[in-house]
């Protein structure tokens, strides 16, 4: 990468890295609100969120070393929530059949509580994408997460996955046309209902 | 000249951005962030002890120590009563502060095979019940 994001832990992330903890928690108290709501959107229970949370930092203290400042800590630690998560909805998966539905209820209750708006199609609409979302092969999911609910640029992505810019675009590219599709396919399901 | 043109995607991108934008950050837990610094803290002790560990012929010794506690049962006289002092019983319950796995680690390990498993059930096993517990000097009733 050409240029290092700015960032604004700079002080403490050297700190951390060097093997302080107390300057791991200070970072994580600033980061934790963010990492928080971002697993709650995508698991939907808050206990499951805690725990994903929980094996992010742990994971992050031991892979800390391994960081080298070339994106930002939190999309460095979002590719962490994100892969953790995936192990987990692995073994969900192949073990618990249900927990696809029973993600989906809890998805239903979490939306009142995100979406102060009064229009209940914004909210209906929002958990039709994160369903989608689900159905996004893993590779393809990863990067429309950290671009748009990480907030972070082609290059950070590039970086935090170890893959090219191009590769970045193109799993980009990729996972927005099969959204659109799925969800021009969803549009033509309601049509023939109505 | 071409008009360029009009990228489909475009509404997805909007929808995500949208959603993205409706994510609630909610506030600072402060029992899961101790929760998970007593984790790491346990954590960077059992590292630091590790090279002791590395070291020492743990295999030969727990083999040793074995041996040596099934000799001093098969030599004990049977006729005395035996009971279980009460620091020893103390020892078995699980101490508050002890920190362990969440119950997402147990799912990853088991994803991950049997292996992995057992090998942080053992990790708990000995935080939960160390083998300087009592228990392990004394026979059981």
């Amino acid at each position: 990468m050409s240029s290092t994001p700015t960032e604004p832990h700079d002080a403490l992330l050297a700190l951390a890295r060097g093997g302080d903890l107390a300057a791991f928690s200070q970072l994580m108290e600033e980061l934790q609100p963010r990492l928080l709501g971002q697993a709650l959107a995508f698991c939907g229970d808050s206990h499951r969120a805690q725990d994903l949370v929980q094996e992010t930092m742990i994971a992050a203290w031991k892979s800390l070393p391994r960081f080298d400042g070339s994106c930002r800590f939190f999309t460095w630690l979002y590719v962490i929530l994100l892969r953790q998560h995936q192990r987990a909805l692995g073994w969900f998966a192949r073990r618990l059949p249900l927990a696809t539905l029973e993600q989906q209820a809890a998805a239903k209750q979490f939306e009142p509580a995100t979406a102060g708006e009064p229009q209940a199609g914004g909210a209906a609409e929002a958990e039709l994408l994160r369903a989608m979302l689900t159905a996004l092969p893993p590779r393809h999911r990863e990067v429309v997460r950290l671009r748009f609910y990480a907030d972070a640029s082609e290059a950070e992505i590039a970086a935090a996955l170890g893959i090219s810019s191009g590769t970045v675009k193109s799993r980009l590219h990729h996972a927005l046309t099969k959204l659109r599709r799925m969800k021009e396919k969803v549009n033509r399901l309601r049509g023939a209902a109505h | 000249m071409s008009t360029p043109t009009p990228d489909e995607n475009q509404p997805m991108r909007d929808a995500l951005q949208r959603d993205a934008a409706r994510v609630p950050e909610p506030a600072f837990d402060a029992t899961l962030h101790y929760a998970t610094m007593r984790r790491l803290r346990a954590l960077a002790e059992a590292k630091s002890a590790t090279p002791w560990l590395r070291r020492a012929p743990v295999l030969a010794g727990t083999a040793i120590i074995l041996v040596l506690g099934a000799l001093v049962f098969v030599r004990q006289p049977p006729s005395a009563p035996r009971t279980t002092p009460p620091e020893v019983i103390a020892s078995l319950a699980p101490p508050a502060a002890a920190p362990r796995a969440s119950l997402l680690a147990y799912q990853v390990a088991a994803n991950d095979g049997d292996t992995a498993l057992f090998a942080l059930l053992d990790r708990d096993a000995t935080t939960l019940l160390p083998a300087s517990s009592p228990l392990f000097n004394t026979t059981l009733p």
